[in-house]
């Protein structure tokens, strides 16, 4: 399933009712629930592509949100929400890295992450040959591929230059597509 | 101004259904950003299909008072640190009550100190007079002790 970084139905539609002027009132708990429930799964998911870990994501999760609501974020600016959580979340799930690598609870925790899989078989493991990439270019290979973001977006979320991602960015499907030759799986070839 | 080829998504969304046009085929062969993206496109799909989640997501309202509760901690916080530091000058002034007050006086307290020795305690027995000790030394030993012992109160209260 893909998600474009695209906007809630109702935010759009409030923005548009509004003609586009920005009110000043902090989001509700409603609002927070609508929105909440419409990027809480793709955000969990990019956090768990990144960490491997499902208790992780699920803390990292919360406090992307906590960060969220004390930056009292105006309802109107929407992509400007969606881009604040996925960069929040990304700068949390970097410092899960760097603290993870202080405590030496993972080694080489800058290359590779825990992965606590769930309990069943998988044809493929997915995430074990994604894991051997390291945190960015998972980062911009699942904003890329997955949340179907612009450069600038990912920029954004990565706090790179939005230039400096296309050259990133092709490191990293040559990376993933070396990983992937590796295991058997690919790369594909185009017909 | 965009650094990207136009074609990227096209290209990702062709090779994510296989439907390749002439024109992006053509593209293909000649953009290296294209090929790169076509290569991993299929097991970006596949991974972002494999649903990893086995438990439902923390419930929105939960985050919600969550971080209403974290809010109001971190406002007490800041309610709360000035008066740490009117704590610490508080116990700055209460010592240094108490040392100004022994240097003031410390003859007499010294001398107060020996009356305990049975010597002291049979001279005034035998009705020898203790030295004289100004009101004002009382008094500040009063109102030392009131603050002292209510800055400990306070101590212990916060911590609980
Ligand atoms: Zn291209």
């Amino acid at each position: 399933m893909i998600n474009a970084m695209a906007l809630p139905g109702h935010l759009m539609a409030s923005r548009e009712a509004s003609g586009g002027r920005a009110p000043q009132k902090p989001m509700n708990e409603a609002q927070f629930e609508a929105f909440y429930r419409s990027t809480a799964g793709s955000l969990w998911s990019y956090i768990y592509r990144l960490t491997g870990n499902a208790a992780a994501s699920d803390d990292l999760l919360q406090k992307t949100f906590f960060r969220f609501l004390r930056a009292n974020p105006n309802v109107e600016s929407d992509e400007h929400m969606r881009r604040y959580l996925f960069r929040t979340a990304t700068n949390l799930a970097m410092d899960h890295f760097r603290e993870a690598k202080r405590e030496r609870v993972e080694e080489q925790a800058a290359a590779t992450i825990t992965v606590d899989y769930p309990a069943r078989e998988l044809k493929h493991d997915f995430q074990r040959v994604f894991s051997e990439l390291k945190p960015q270019e998972r980062a911009l290979l699942w904003l890329a591929h997955v949340e179907e973001a612009s450069h600038d977006e990912i920029g954004q979320a990565l706090g790179v230059k939005s230039k400096s991602v296309r050259v990133l960015l092709f490191r990293a499907r040559r990376r993933l597509a070396d990983v992937l030759k590796n295991h058997g799986l690919g790369p594909e070839v185009v017909r | 101004m965009n650094d990207h080829c136009r074609y990227e998504h096209d290209v990702m969304h062709a090779a994510r259904e296989s439907r390749w046009t002439e024109v992006l085929q053509g593209h293909l062969a000649s953009c290296e950003d294209c090929q790169a993206a076509a290569a991993v496109t299929g097991f970006m799909e596949n991974l972002s299909e494999d649903n990893a989640r086995v438990r439902p997501l923390p419930s929105a309202s939960a985050v919600w008072l969550k971080a209403q509760l974290l809010r109001d901690t971190l406002a007490a916080e800041r309610v709360a640190r000035p008066f740490t530091v009117f704590q610490w000058l508080a116990y700055f002034v209460v010592a240094s009550g108490w040392a100004g007050l022994m240097t003031w006086k410390w003859d007499v307290v010294r001398q107060w100190m020996l009356s305990f020795t049975p010597a002291h305690v049979i001279q005034s027995a035998s009705g020898l007079t203790a030295p004289s000790i100004p009101l004002a030394f009382y008094a500040g030993i009063v109102v030392l002790a009131s603050l002292t012992m209510f800055l400990a109160l306070h101590t212990i209260l916060a911590e609980e």
